[in-house]
């Protein structure tokens, strides 16, 4: 019996007991601490998915019905076509961004006010593992929800995507940034009224102006201004190309460019502001 | 002489010097005004939320369905598209918080077990009623006003018939307050009531007219809008403005009262009957 005699000439400690042989050096960047991390961001999404994909997908059929519908007497010409096609991906990518926004910055909020954000703070978890496992499942629960919004499309207004994996790369960096803007507001918030006015007064409106619904070209002055200097338009922007192949306002590559861009900032900010512990320790 | 409590009413007093207990007659007036005073006050408290944040988000509508279909959608009837939306929008702003605001302060005070301090004072079903209906209505009409003022800011709302107007605001506020009362006390979550709203009140609202004429759609969305109690109000209302209907005005007004009447006689025979409310 080889096994027997070497685990008791090795330990008689508890499973889980410290054991100094053990080697606890963590890497430069935690990958368990990571995993674990996202794992759980993920289960939560699921726990919520009928908030989180169902609700919207009824919401943004609705919005089509409600424009299909408002087109009237224009409905079936080519002008009120083109207004539902341009419609389509401005839905998709509407609930895209707001999901990646809400997801996090509910988790955060939601664990400072029940006080679970002390086992996180606590875990050998650095800022750079944390942050980055929240931008992912933000990343991961727009597009989800996304495809969801597109699934129920392909029922209504049936229409091939022109670039699958340009419109995959536009929906996840979109989702990041709202995400990573998700993490911000869920740290700076110390009210669910905070994180409501965040979210009611700022990102809903810049999100349905940011192209959504309709040409930015189209608006009055300053709000055409505003919502060019968004990051979301450019998501929607870029994901409005991909999809329907024509009709970019920026080169798809600009565009991209400062989504990374955008995404690289935040997500510095977002550690900076994690590892430093602002407003979530004493 | 300074009495010692000036707010207190005088008590009749027993022969051993005790005040008696008040004396409610027919209708318990304090008691009614006290819980429509809380409703009020309720949401006065977050205004920032329940009356602010409702008008930017119905302006948002606007400014959206107007960018997106103002440029192709010149018309509705002989009306000019944007004359069109702006009653409708208000309405919708109205109904959804109105309904916001019973359904809420029911299912917070069942949440947090406060429901009892509604429950065990002196105040029969009916004044129950009447006081969290007072309240939604007095949150929807309010928001309705301030969407008003600010949409006619941008697009000037002429007023056909102020009578209409005031009838179908107070008429559908009352709807949906009854609503959110008996989705309040049915639910036990807030995911009941999440589901309820997404799925239920949301759709109705949306699919009622309000961004488009009844007219011009297809027989099959025209019959369901029949069968939607929002379109009548969201009609008659718009008719204040605009002197223009979808539907026959009569008929919006007998629909108005008897569902009014019917959802009024459910909340009081629940209330009644104690159901999910008392043990």
């Amino acid at each position: 019996m080889p096994d027997v005699a070497a685990q008791a000439t090795m330990s008689t400690r508890p499973a889980g007991a410290y054991d100094p042989g053990r080697n606890r050096r963590i890497a430069a960047f935690h990958w368990p601490g990571f995993v674990t991390l996202l794992g759980r961001e993920l289960r939560r999404v699921r726990k919520l998915a009928a908030m989180m994909v169902l609700a919207p997908a009824i919401m943004a059929a609705i919005y089509f019905a409600c424009f299909a519908l408002g087109l009237g007497v224009q409905r079936g010409t080519e002008a009120g076509d083109q207004v539902l096609t341009f419609l389509v991906p401005g839905l998709i990518m509407l609930s895209v961004l707001l999901r990646a926004a809400e997801v996090n910055g509910f988790s955060i909020l939601g664990s400072k006010l029940d006080g679970v954000m002390l086992d996180q703070l606590m875990a050998p978890v650095g800022a750079r593992e944390v942050v980055t496992a929240y931008a992912l499942s933000s990343s991961i629960t727009g597009v989800v929800s996304g495809i969801a919004i597109w699934l129920v499309s392909l029922l209504i207004w049936p229409m091939p995507v022109a670039h699958p994996l340009a419109a995959l790369f536009f929906a996840g960096a979109g989702a990041m940034i709202m995400g990573l803007i998700g993490v911000l507001t869920g740290i700076v918030s110390d009210k669910w009224d905070h994180m409501a006015a965040w979210f009611t007064f700022i990102f809903v409106p810049l999100t349905f102006l940011s192209g959504a619904f309709a040409p930015v070209d189209a608006m009055p002055s300053p709000l055409r201004e505003v919502a060019m200097a968004s990051p979301m338009f450019y998501a929607v922007d870029g994901f409005r190309w991909a999809m329907l192949g024509t009709g970019e306002h920026q080169p798809p590559l600009q565009a991209a460019a400062i989504l990374v861009a955008v995404c690289a900032l935040l997500w510095a900010v977002a550690g900076a502001l994690y590892a430093r512990g602002w407003r979530m320790k004493a | 002489m300074v009495p010692a409590f000036p707010t207190q009413p005088r008590r009749a007093m027993s022969s051993h010097g005790f005040p008696m207990p008040r004396r409610i007659g027919a209708v318990n007036w304090i008691g009614l005004y006290t819980l429509t005073r809380r409703e009020v006050r309720r949401f006065l408290k977050v205004w920032v939320q329940t009356v602010a944040a409702p008008v930017v988000t119905t302006l948002l509508f606007y400014a959206v369905f107007a960018l997106a279909l103002g440029g192709v959608v010149r018309t509705v009837g002989d009306v000019p598209f944007l004359v069109f939306l702006g009653p409708g929008l208000v309405m919708m702003s109205i109904a959804q918080n109105a309904f916001a605001n019973t359904s809420s302060s029911v299912l917070v005070s069942k949440v947090q077990g406060n429901i009892v301090d509604v429950l065990m004072p002196p105040l029969s079903p009916g004044e129950l009623v009447t006081a969290w209906v007072t309240g939604g209505v007095i949150r929807g009409l309010m928001v309705g006003l301030v969407t008003a003022i600010a949409i006619s800011l941008f697009v000037p709302m002429g007023v056909h018939a102020p009578l209409f107007i005031l009838f179908h605001a107070v008429a559908a506020a009352m709807m949906l307050s009854l609503l959110g009362l008996l989705g309040g006390i049915w639910a036990e979550k807030f995911d009941h009531m999440a589901a309820v709203t997404n799925f239920v009140v949301t759709p109705l609202a949306f699919l009622s007219g309000t961004f488009y004429s009844i007219e011009t759609v297809p027989p099959l969305f025209q019959f369901i809008a029949h069968l939607n109690p929002f379109f009548y109000f969201i009609d008659g209302f718009r008719y204040g403005f605009i002197g223009q209907t979808d539907g026959t005005l009569m008929t919006g007004l007998a629909v108005m009262v008897g569902v009014n009447l019917a959802l009024w006689l459910w909340a009081w025979r629940l209330l009644t009957t104690g159901y999910k409310l008392k043990a």
